[in-house]
């Protein structure tokens, strides 16, 4: 007999916020990824040249692409250390099953993946700002300021979702290896494979199939339900798996 | 976009490995990081502070817009129009987007002149010679076209001609080259995977302008060409 019966969501929520205070530090290495990328985005990822008699015109193309990119990779180690067995005995702390566990972590990937997107587009205002003042060139702009603006806040949900994607395949992948130590090989070993199989003249790389999947749809519609789907998909499977790991005595 | 993610993985992976070493190092540390506590939510509130401060001062940068240079523009006809004008004498009717950069005027008597570079040095621009029953001296006119540019140079910084007379000979010298440097927002992948932008796209062709360099001389004057580099052609 108890005298408070806790119900499952109160749980989750418990253990989301433990966690979310008990991994801040996560964040101090967004921090870092995100600036170290952004060092390297200084570097122009296009530019495109002109002249005549009398003039010059360079022009450097600028973007924030590889602080997303890594903000992704962030996403998929923090996933990975998440599923670790320190990581998964500090759940038991608390009165908790396997998926209350990873219910709880999937509202910390999400979160995660909510502050890395955000902050991932962000730094594109960071990075002209910079430029401006060490560059000292014209800034040119596709439209006007605002629709400029309103597009990084549209970009910031998408990245979102690019780099929940990512949290989540490496959730599972970090669960596959905790429940059998032989996949820290094998999937290393099958990602490559898979890199360097087909090509130029036999089929498309499976790979390159999958990326197409994601970041070639062009209806924003068609791929919030993608991201959606599959990163829900992967945390379903993750569960699956996980409710077959040994029990903790 | 293929050829630029195919680029990079070596790197990516190579950082990809040493930071998951060393943060599964991290986490078997029972000692924890150097962030954590104060000087954790310092760093957190410092970036995330900076990240606003930056959001809320970008529209105050000053800017211009690429609409602005290319809208309603046949651009490709922009050259043709300018040499068009050229030969008809009608170019500086065209006040808003010629302007005459330099001119000089100078008194001659004699029956020929000779046009050289100073120096022997190349020469780019092409010389017209207009040959008129009304013109009583030499007039040396630079002109130039902007195109596409021209609300965002000063006319002032445009480099000039130097045209100087010695004797019967007419020494001309290339102008300097001006240089603009430009940099330029490219939309980030989670933006052009819907905006049907291309990794490689340009932003289309933009006309940069034109220059030439126009002599009225008196309709008598023989006028021969002694540069060694540059086109003479004759107006009439």
């Amino acid at each position: 007999m108890y005298l408070a019966k806790p119900t499952i969501g109160k749980v989750i929520k418990k253990q989301f916020i433990y966690k979310l205070k008990a991994n801040l530090e996560v964040y101090a290495t967004l921090v870092g990824v995100q600036l170290f990328a952004l060092l390297l985005s200084f570097n122009a990822v296009a530019g495109s040249g002109g002249g005549n008699n009398f003039i010059n015109i360079r022009t450097n193309y600028y973007s924030v692409d590889l602080v997303i990119i890594f903000t992704m990779f962030w996403a998929f180690i923090t996933a990975i250390i998440l599923t670790t067995k320190t990581s998964r005995n500090e759940d038991f702390n608390f009165v908790t099953t396997r998926m209350i566990s990873n219910l709880s972590n999937g509202c910390f990937l999400l979160t995660a993946s909510i502050v890395g997107g955000v902050t991932a587009m962000l730094t594109t205002f960071m990075q002209k700002i910079i430029l401006f003042f060490i560059g000292g060139d014209i800034f040119l702009l596709p439209e006007n300021v605002t629709s400029y603006m309103l597009e990084v806040f549209m970009g910031s949900g998408v990245a979102i979702l690019h780099v929940l994607l990512l949290s989540m395949l490496g959730y599972f992948i970090g669960t596959l290896v905790q429940l059998n130590k032989i996949f820290a090989v094998v999937l290393p070993i099958v990602f490559f494979g898979l890199l360097f199989t087909g090509g130029q003249n036999g089929p498309p790389l499976v790979l390159t199939q999958i990326f197409q999947f994601f970041f070639s749809e062009t209806s924003l519609v068609l791929f919030v339900l993608k991201a959606i789907l599959s990163a829900a998909l992967l945390l379903n499977l993750s569960i699956y798996l996980s409710n077959r790991l040994e029990v903790r005595l | 976009m293929t050829t630029m993610i195919g680029a990079i993985i070596p790197l990516l992976l190579t950082l990809f490995i040493i930071y998951a070493f060393v943060e599964m190092r991290r986490k078997n540390n029972s000692k924890g990081t150097f962030w954590r506590g104060t000087r954790l939510k310092v760093l957190l509130g410092t970036y995330a502070t900076t990240l606003l401060i930056s959001m809320l001062f970008f529209p105050f940068l000053p800017y211009t817009s690429y609409g602005e240079i290319s809208e309603n523009e046949q651009l490709h006809n922009e050259s043709q129009r300018f040499f068009d004008a050229l030969y008809d004498g009608r170019l500086e009717e065209r006040r808003e987007e010629v302007i005459v950069r330099e001119r000089y005027q100078f008194d001659y008597q004699d029956d020929i002149l000779y046009l050289e570079t100073t120096n022997y040095t190349e020469f780019y621009d092409t010389v017209f010679v207009e040959q008129s029953e009304s013109q009583e001296t030499i007039e040396v006119i630079y002109y130039v076209e902007l195109g596409k540019y021209r609300q965002l140079i000063n006319t002032e910084d445009i480099p000039t001609l130097r045209a100087d007379l010695f004797g019967n000979r007419l020494h001309l010298e290339q102008p300097d080259l001006l240089t603009i440097n430009f940099f330029e927002y490219k939309k980030e992948f989670p933006l052009a995977q819907f905006s049907g932008e291309d990794w490689w796209d340009d932003r289309g062709y933009r006309y940069l302008g034109q220059s030439a360099i126009y002599i009225k001389v008196p309709e008598e004057l023989q006028v021969i060409s002694r540069m060694a580099d540059g086109h003479l052609q004759f107006v009439r």
